[in-house]
């Protein structure tokens, strides 16, 4: 029970340690999302610190996240080319078009839990795209 | 395949879409520009436009749940400033939903930091692609340095901006004027009693135009103000509508007229009830002596 709780401890010193060593270097990388639209997005929500720091580990935390959604919607893609591929000349081809489409998105964001759904098409009225002979004229 | 130096992403935008108009537009904008980046450095060449803004409301939207919940947590602390635990807290309760995996969460709570800290030796900095103008942080003057004049204000609460107080409120930019300005000397229908003052208004100059309410059909209305010589030293005021005279008087002082009223066409009784609002009547009556009608 002791042994344990010097473990925990320790542990403590250790994770403050590297809290505060990861604190200070937050401060030497700048994230890619600027710190005026994170203090925007903050302030709207309420939520109040003077601290630069927390902010900025609020933008790294977003931006980890989209990197995250877009990594996986890039395994998605490039699955995709994957299967379709048949010879070497279509390789090269498709391998510079890596396009983010709504599908790959909505797979990426359906797995952290984000459900979006994207309408294929517009139709004017709902008689567009049937049968011409089953349309009433 | 060849390693690519970084080049402009085909996500640059070409201003087909107008510039944002309103300050929710404006962030949007920033914040998809900032999204683009991120999406450029893991790897993409190109995007269809409706996942980059699906994708920004998604940023914006994670970025406004941290907030919500670490401001909250916070709150149930007897806090407005959130910290460092609330923040950590926040980002915990939010992993542990959008992420599958059970094991990469300790039982510490640090793990998420340990993770943001991966995160941040192993990728390289991508910083923002265009500057974005600063506003302009004024001091806000405040009501502390007041003259007497304000001192219902509170002293804590910001001054008006200058153009408020010194432009006249009475006057605005199509002529229009307050129907009390307007009124030669300025003096309006002077609801209180003043029989001493019963002068002669001459508001023939009132046809010229200087009293002119548009009304919302386009109908003009003039007013013509006279006052006819008390008998009895009342003052009578009338208001002539177009064509046809109303009269109404003001005079709270009934005796006088009372006892003149049999002979006066023009001079009607007034009641004591009727002081705030006179009567109205028609010229048509006027004929017809001491009948009153009452609207």
């Amino acid at each position: 029970m002791n042994h344990n709780k010097q473990q925990s401890s320790d542990l403590g010193h250790d994770d403050d340690a590297a809290l505060s060593d990861f604190l200070a270097s937050l401060m030497d990388y700048t994230p890619t999302i600027p710190d005026e639209l994170v203090e925007h997005f903050l302030a709207k929500s309420g939520f109040q610190s003077p601290d630069l720091r927390l902010t900025r580990l609020v933008a790294v935390a977003t931006q980890k996240f989209i990197a995250e959604v877009a990594s996986d919607a890039l395994q998605q893609c490039k699955a995709r080319q994957a299967t379709v591929v048949r010879d070497k000349r279509d390789k090269q081809q498709k391998d510079k078009r890596l396009v983010l489409t709504m599908e790959d998105l909505s797979r990426a964001l359906h797995e952290h839990g984000v459900n979006v759904k994207h309408q294929e098409y517009f139709a004017d009225s709902p008689s567009i795209g049937m049968d011409p002979a089953s349309r009433d004229e | 395949m060849k390693a690519k130096p970084p080049s402009k992403p085909k996500t640059h935008l070409h201003l087909n879409q107008e510039e944002p108009q309103k300050p929710s537009e404006f962030s949007f904008a920033i914040a998809r520009i900032a999204v683009s980046q991120i999406c450029q450095s893991v790897g993409y060449k190109a995007t269809q436009l409706s996942a980059l803004n699906a994708l920004t409301v998604v940023a914006t939207k994670y970025l406004e749940a941290i907030a919500k919940s670490a401001s909250s947590l916070a709150n149930t602390s007897n806090r407005t400033q959130s910290n460092l635990l609330d923040l950590t807290l926040a980002l915990h309760h939010l992993v542990t939903l959008h992420t599958s995996t059970l094991f990469s969460i300790s039982s510490s709570g640090g793990g998420i930091i340990r993770d943001l800290a991966d995160f941040v030796s192993f990728h390289d900095e991508i910083p923002f692609a265009k500057p974005i103008p600063r506003p302009q942080i004024t001091s806000i003057p405040s009501w502390a340095t007041s003259s007497s004049s304000f001192s219902h204000v509170p002293k804590w609460l910001p001054r008006f901006p200058d153009g408020v107080i010194s432009c006249s409120v009475n006057e605005r930019k199509c002529g229009e004027r307050l129907w009390e300005d307007s009124v030669l000397g300025g003096g309006g229908i002077e609801t209180e009693c003043s029989t001493s003052s019963s002068n002669v208004i001459e508001q023939e100059k009132l046809k010229e135009g200087k009293l002119e309410l548009d009304l919302e059909r386009t109908e003009k209305v003039r007013f013509r103000i006279t006052t006819t010589r008390g008998r009895g030293g009342g003052g009578l005021r009338m208001v002539c509508r177009e064509e046809k005279r109303v009269c109404w008087n003001h005079h709270y002082n009934n005796k006088n007229i009372t006892n003149n009223s049999i002979n006066d066409d023009d001079v009607l009784d007034d009641d004591d009830d009727d002081q705030s609002n006179g009567i109205f009547d028609d010229e048509g009556l006027k004929k017809s002596g001491s009948k009153r009608k009452r609207r």
